[in-house]
């Protein structure tokens, strides 16, 4: 065993149990990421088996493979993220927003104005967008 | 006239007063946003103040950034005042504005104009060279956006009549919406007559230390980008 397969094992299975204590074994996808983590750590150990499986589907070597499929998934995954984190964005900016003009104060003067035929009626649901 | 407000409280009441002695004698509304300060603004200490003009005070219980506290603004305006000869007046709350530039503007609109909007190299403005340099670098971006090409960008004194206010948006959130509402504005009315009219922005250290900073460039673009790309489908507004 190498040095960097070691180092690579020992990253993988650190990040894993640090994730596993931060979330106290709660969540159900860390499931799904130990089982990724597991299979990473074999193709990490055992080269050779992500080469045989690179070659049966045409590809050169392992490495080539694990690779286009990171670079695919983490892409979506990214591009996902951000879409999620405009659209809460926006939902938050419609709350806000919605909050301020059902709580919306104005002046006196305003009122004053009002009375004289010229300022802004008083909050009414049914006559807002 | 729509003010966003975020850290310049300090400034607000000055500002307000002197829109008020200019808009005596008119009918005037301004839609203060308080976009999330810390402490927030005071009504009751603003309302005190016998203005001109009735003062309206929406708060944003978080700040959102500037293009959505004038969205906020836009929406409840033109909700609350069915007046079609309407102006929307956008006006910045650090006293960078003068009165006098923000009545100019309005007479652009009244004299016909779909929109004003203001341009500092025309009037009596002072912006240092890296400010000059990264204006006109906008500029030339704007024109990619939108097809026209405008002397001055992101300038926050414009106006614009109720009909082009009512089918425009202000957005993204942040500094972006000044080339934004531009794209919207341009792309909602392509034919709109949109005026620019000389006004005056006097620059001092803390405008400048308060204002948008120059290396802020690179953010505009990548939020401009960020908005067209990521932008969801219209959802069901929560807006009473």
């Amino acid at each position: 065993v190498s040095l960097a397969t070691l180092g690579l094992l020992t990253l993988v299975a650190a990040l894993f149990a640090y994730d596993v204590v931060s979330n106290r074994g709660m969540r159900r996808d860390l499931w799904l990421q130990g089982l990724v983590f597991a299979a990473g750590a074999v193709f990490i150990a055992m080269p050779e088996w992500s080469t045989r499986i690179a070659n049966r589907v045409g590809i050169g070597r392992g490495a080539d493979l694990i690779l286009y499929l990171a670079t695919i998934w983490l892409t979506r995954e990214s591009l996902q993220a951000r879409r999620e984190a405009q659209s809460t964005r926006l939902r938050l900016e419609e709350l806000t927003r919605a909050f301020a003009r059902a709580s919306a104060q104005t002046t006196a003067s305003g009122r004053a104005q009002k009375e004289a035929g010229g300022g802004p009626p008083d909050l009414d649901p049914s006559a807002h967008e | 006239v729509l003010i966003p407000c975020y850290g310049d409280g300090d400034a607000l009441p000055l500002v307000l007063e002197q829109l008020s002695t200019k808009l005596q004698g008119r009918v005037a509304h301004v839609f203060l946003v308080d976009d999330g300060n810390a402490p927030a603004l005071d009504f009751v200490r603003l309302a005190r103040i016998p203005f001109s003009f009735s003062l309206t005070l929406l708060s944003h219980g978080v700040n959102l950034g500037q293009g959505a506290a004038l969205e906020t603004a836009r929406q409840h305006a033109l909700a609350t005042i069915p007046d079609p000869e309407l102006i929307v007046v956008t006006y910045d709350a650090d006293g960078q504005h003068l009165p006098d530039d923000a009545l100019a503007l309005i007479a652009a609109v009244e004299a016909g104009a779909d929109a004003a909007i203001g341009n500092r190299f025309l009037g009596r403005s002072n912006p240092p060279l890296l400010r000059r340099v990264l204006l006109q670098a906008a500029r030339g971006f704007e024109f990619l956006l939108t097809g026209r090409l405008f002397g001055d960008a992101h300038n926050g004194l414009r106006a614009f009549s109720r009909k082009t206010a009512d089918c425009m948006v202000i957005a993204p959130a942040r500094m972006a919406h000044a080339t934004g509402m531009m794209i919207s504005l341009c792309r909602m009315r392509p034919r709109a007559i949109i005026v620019e009219v000389p006004v005056s922005i006097p620059y001092s250290a803390r405008s400048l230390a308060k204002g948008q900073r120059s290396s802020a460039a690179m953010l505009v673009i990548v939020d401009l980008l960020v908005h067209a790309l990521f932008r969801p489908r219209p959802s069901r507004s929560l807006g009473p």
